[in-house]
């Protein structure tokens, strides 16, 4: 079995390998007609990446019954980096030769070059399904995230995340002292609030900001929901595809 | 300052300040300090006598080369030599250091009589005559006859280094003869040739081939290690840290294949004054360290700590004392194949003169031989550890490690598995 799919940009597919590897290394795309999929855990299971590619990012795209794809994501990562702007990325795959083969053209179409990966055997791991409710939801502009974060780091290796009706806020304490963003629901970086009570939950400030660093590139925006003391999700919204994460929260005084 | 450029460099205010090192009889005043009454010297002191009496030395070395850090990049290298001719092995076995008494250990040392040469660190790529004499002394591993020739009668300076080994009396090196052929393991020969492989490389090279670290240490000290261009004398005390930390580091790569230990699991070994306690977690890989220094009632504690997700920082307040137990555990978690999150705290007793960070490595290595019990709580192993150390058990609120294992949660508590 076997599958082929070419997309316009390479960078873009470099983009979102790059956000795939803020969770693991190493991965298992599930692909059949609709796209390719992935869904996974870090090591330490405190993390987890929900990807996915549909077929229509694709100007072509080919694939037999499904098939699974286990690659190391750090070396497709080396292969990639190597796209200049404007290429354009055929992958194709060949279940029964386990070797990923990646093309990547220039814009007139007068070079070609060819890599091919070696993929790894796929190990059957217990798949999870990332299905939560949650009591509040808020739609943010991703670089206020992205710098609330980084700020909060200044003071603390974690975060406060409060979702309240009228705003998003961000509140590290350390010894040093205390840091907090306060997003308004006025203000510009706020799109959105959806909360009829106030929720909130500690979260890493590594996970937090290994995962918005790489995402930041392929969205605007950012959508964040939460309970308190439960794992927060974030979504962020991509053409013909879906980049959704989970994190783990700390407990304080457990 | 080879290991600081593998770091991002942290900030200020984790500078850590200067540990006074001092012996405990003379206070480490120059002026007080004499052959005649220090305690540790009692049985070298005719040899000493000896050896001050003379310009020439000759005596198997064990081999042994020092490379001091004073005047960096102009530094002042040399052989140590004892006056002695027979197997001197023991003089740089580290292994077997922890079974000696402390003035057994600091006499055989201080026997050795360090030839010293202002040297600049690039001649490495292209040494003197008595550069390539020391070099080659270094690459041997058994005991070699050397013959030492110093401009006048070496003097004996007192003082204790806090992170490598006491050296005996010194002098300014004329000539460095080597009396008989050094014998150079294959492995050895071939990879110091070898100038295009990364001095990273070598070391895990040489690691794997069962050469000793000491050896090790050795060789990447007198730039026999790396690419041609970056070969470079480097001051042993730097060079030890170096060698703990790239091993360290190729073992913890390999680290996170493994599955998590089951049980939570204390070690623990003492010697010297200073006692070694290990905690391992069932967890992912994280290490950190609480290094104790107990002085006249009081107790000085120096922390550091790498957590998942932590940027590659060099351990400011710990420094070398932190690779040199981290690389022990990483071997016993890599013996076992499997991954644990790591605390250890070490602790100094008065009574202890500054020898060295050696001492933690191998007390480290042998307390991960001796487990001292296990449990399946954290509440219950952390009543345990409180029992078997003397560091109170509120200090480790401190700790980044228990808090992470104490407060993180996991996802799977959340999410349905199938």
């Amino acid at each position: 079995m076997s599958f082929r799919m070419r997309l316009p940009s390479a960078d873009y597919f470099s983009d979102l390998m790059k956000a795939v590897q803020a969770v693991v290394d190493e991965g298992t795309f599930k692909i059949d007609q609709e796209g390719m999929k992935l869904i996974a855990m870090d090591p330490a299971h405190i993390s987890l990446v929900d990807f996915e590619l549909s077929s229509s990012a694709a100007e072509e795209y080919v694939c037999e019954g499904e098939l699974q794809m286990t690659v190391s994501i750090s070396e497709l990562m080396k292969f990639l980096k190597r796209a200049k702007k404007g290429e354009s990325l055929t992958l194709s795959y060949d279940e029964g030769a386990k070797k990923l083969e990646l093309t990547l053209v220039d814009a007139t179409g007068s070079r070609e070059k060819i890599f091919t990966l070696n993929t790894l055997e796929t190990v059957e791991a217990r798949s999870v399904t990332p299905r939560l409710s949650f009591d509040a939801k808020a739609r943010v502009g991703v670089d206020a995230v992205k710098d609330a974060v980084r700020d909060s780091g200044v003071v603390s290796d974690y975060v406060k995340i409060t979702i309240n009706p009228d705003a998003v806020v961000f509140l590290a304490k350390g010894e040093l002292g205390t840091v907090q963003t306060k997003l308004s629901k006025m203000g510009a970086a706020v799109y959105e609030i959806e909360a009829d009570k106030e929720v909130w939950a500690h979260f890493s400030i590594n996970y937090l900001d290994k995962i918005v660093k790489p995402a930041s590139s392929l969205s605007d925006e950012v959508v964040m929901q939460l309970s308190t003391n439960k794992p927060i999700k974030l979504s962020f919204p991509i053409p013909s595809g879906r980049l959704e994460y989970l994190i783990a929260p700390r407990i304080e005084g457990a | 300052m080879v290991q600081l450029k593998l770091y991002r460099f942290a900030g200020r205010s984790e500078f850590r300040e200067e540990r006074r090192v001092s012996c405990p009889v003379c206070g480490g005043d120059f002026k007080k300090c004499r052959l005649e009454i220090c305690p540790y010297l009692k049985d070298v002191r005719e040899l000493l006598r000896k050896v001050q009496s003379s310009r020439i030395v000759f005596g198997s070395s064990p081999p042994s080369a020092f490379i001091g850090s004073w005047g960096y990049p102009r530094v002042l290298a040399g052989p140590l030599v004892p006056p002695i001719q027979a197997d001197t092995s023991l003089m740089e076995d580290y292994g077997s250091w922890l079974d000696l008494p402390l003035q057994k250990l600091v006499s055989m040392r201080v026997s050795m009589v360090r030839g010293k040469k202002p040297v600049k660190i690039e001649d490495a790529r292209n040494p003197s005559r008595l550069l390539t004499a020391i070099q080659e002394l270094g690459m041997a591993y058994t005991p070699t006859d050397v013959e030492l020739e110093l401009d006048k009668e070496p003097v004996i300076r007192p003082g204790f280094k806090l992170r490598y080994a006491p050296t005996g009396p010194s002098g300014t090196v004329v000539k460095a003869i080597l009396a008989e052929n050094p014998t150079i393991p294959r492995v050895v020969d071939k990879i110091v040739s070898d100038i295009d492989l990364k001095a990273s490389q070598a070391i895990y090279k040489l690691y794997r081939s069962g050469i000793g670290e000491q050896h090790i240490v050795r060789l990447f000290s007198l730039g026999l290690l790396g690419l041609k261009r970056w070969r470079r004398l480097v001051p042993t005390e730097w060079s030890i840290t170096a060698v703990d930390d790239q091993i360290g580091r190729w073992l913890r790569s390999r680290l996170k294949e493994y599955d998590w230990i089951n049980m939570y699991e204390i070690y623990q070994y003492e010697a010297h004054y200073n006692r070694v306690t290990v905690l391992l977690i069932p967890g992912p890989w994280m290490f950190e360290v609480f290094e104790v220094w107990y002085r006249g009632g009081s107790m000085k504690i120096y922390h550091d700590s790498e957590l998942p997700g932590d940027p590659d920082r060099y351990p400011e307040n710990v420094g070398g004392a932190y690779h040199a137990l981290r690389l022990p555990i990483l071997e016993k978690l890599s013996e076992i194949r499997r991954q644990a999150s790591a605390l250890a705290i070490a602790e100094i007793y008065e009574g202890w003169i500054p020898l060295g960070v050696w001492r933690f490595r191998e007390i480290c290595r042998r307390a991960m031989k001796f487990r001292r019990c296990k449990s399946n709580s954290l509440n219950e192993i952390l009543a345990e550890l409180g029992k078997i150390i003397d560091l109170p058990l509120r200090v480790l609120d401190e700790s980044r490690v228990l808090r992470y294992h104490k407060e993180q949660k996991q996802l799977t508590e959340f999410l349905k598995l199938f």
